[in-house]
């Protein structure tokens, strides 16, 4: 599965789970004691509160949550099948739990005695069943996305810049996207059409995540100077990535495929991981090796160039070292 | 676009940072519409004043290559690239007529008879 749609299945997998596994939260007040468990004979035996219930709903979607966004933001390579297993373990557990107390708390509020309620049916216990699978296996095959270690990169030849020693240079190039404006409205039509069925906070909370990912990563603003490189970010050109020359270890412009990067947009962090990487679209673009052994690399036209400006600080910084020295 | 300056030209730096802008124009590494870097930011990266840089951004805005407006900042114009492509064949026009020995009052009575 593509990378960038199995994010985005992912990220809705772990919202629905999360609002089915809230359900109790819906609709009204609970029955104070109510039956969860029921025999052969399909009469209750086993009761629950209603705190109790919530307690385990809020923790299964927390749980639940946070391993599929972990697995969305990973980068770190594992044991091949490890991210679709658990993916698919967590949507499985998920769906499951959540399923059941939604199913749970329906049949106590449609019942005139919550204690004595009769089980589900058999319809309703496969469809609980089924869609538990359904969320486990739609997540194990999203989370087929750990990346690739280390990308093998076609190195672009720099062109020659023919500038004297003395001269000063800076490159600039800004790229815009419509991918990540049309991402972004996807998910504020998502939180719009929640909000009409009455999921409050949730459709809020993407409507503004929708937002955020229009005005971040629509457009970007790159430079190559004295300084080093600049990545702006967004219409008001913050937030930034800056690295100083002195901290660069070697630059090239390559060949970047989305898919060994892990997909499209923001990918890693330069502080957590030692891998980051902005990538707006297949093709050109910079990519720095830094001192401390990490990686930041970002799409951008005419990358070429900008790597040469860059090449060119680091020859003048370690001749400069050299000379100190 | 690169800009690329010379310290140690007679030109003014405003006025290489006004001709940089201008090639990465006809070059087409700068387009319509595109937002150029803010006078603080280039100024930084090229280690000059920021008034240099407004300086050299004042230049293009009067000639209609570019629209500097607060909430904007300073933005390529639509007609740009046009206008910077012409005002270049006019001065090669300029440099062949001169090389063909004519007087700038000849140049403009030539051109003058095309219009």
């Amino acid at each position: 599965m593509n990378r960038s749609i199995a994010r985005i299945v992912l990220a809705l997998v772990a919202v629905v789970l999360a609002a089915e596994a809230l359900s109790p939260l819906r609709g009204g007040s609970l029955p104070q004691r109510m039956a969860t468990h029921w025999g052969g004979d399909n009469r209750a035996n086993g009761w629950s509160s209603a705190t109790g219930l919530l307690l385990l709903s809020i923790s299964v979607a927390v749980v639940c949550v946070a391993v599929l966004v972990t697995a969305m933001l990973a980068r770190t390579p594992r044991v091949r099948g490890f991210w679709p297993t658990l993916t698919g373990l967590a949507g499985f557990v998920g769906g499951a739990i959540g399923g059941s107390t939604a199913l749970t708390v329906h049949l106590a509020r449609n019942s005139p005695d919550p204690l004595t309620t009769p089980g589900p049916t058999p319809l309703q216990l496969v469809a609980v069943i089924g869609s538990a699978m359904l969320f486990g296996a739609v997540a194990a095959l999203a989370g087929r996305t750990a990346p690739a270690r280390d990308p093998l990169s076609t190195v672009l030849r720099s062109p020659e810049l023919g500038a004297g020693p003395q001269d000063v240079l800076m490159w600039h190039r800004s790229m815009s996207t419509r991918l990540f404006v049309l991402v972004g409205l996807a998910v504020v039509a998502v939180g719009v059409v929640l909000a009409v069925l009455g999921e409050g906070a949730v459709a809020i909370v993407m409507a503004a995540l929708g937002g955020l990912i229009i005005a971040g990563l629509s457009r970007i603003g790159v430079s190559a100077d004295q300084r080093g490189l600049t990545v702006s970010y967004g219409w008001w050109a913050w937030p930034r990535t800056v690295i100083p020359v002195r901290d660069m270890a070697s630059v090239d412009a390559i060949d970047i495929d989305p898919g060994q990067w892990g997909g499209w947009g923001y990918r890693g962090s330069l502080r957590l991981f030692d891998r980051a990487a902005v990538v707006l679209r297949s093709g050109e673009g910079l990519r720095v090796k830094l001192r401390n052994g990490s990686t930041f690399a970002v799409t951008v036209d005419d990358a070429a160039t900008g790597a040469a400006v860059l090449q060119r600080e680091l020859a003048d910084g370690s001749a400069n070292a050299n000379t100190s020295a | 676009m690169l800009i690329r300056l010379d310290p140690a030209s007679d030109a003014p730096l405003y006025e290489q940072i006004a001709g940089q802008l201008r090639r990465a124009l006809a070059e087409g590494t700068v387009s319509a519409g595109e937002r150029l870097p803010t006078a603080r930011d280039l100024a930084s990266g090229l280690g000059v004043n920021m008034h240099t840089v407004l300086r050299a951004y004042q230049t293009l805005r009067d000639e209609q290559l570019v629209e500097m407006r607060r909430s904007r900042g300073v933005v390529v114009t639509a007609e740009a690239t046009e206008r910077v492509q012409l005002s270049e064949l006019a001065r090669s026009l300029v440099h062949e007529a001169r090389r063909a020995g004519l007087h700038d009052a000849e140049i403009r009575t030539l051109l003058e008879a095309q219009l």
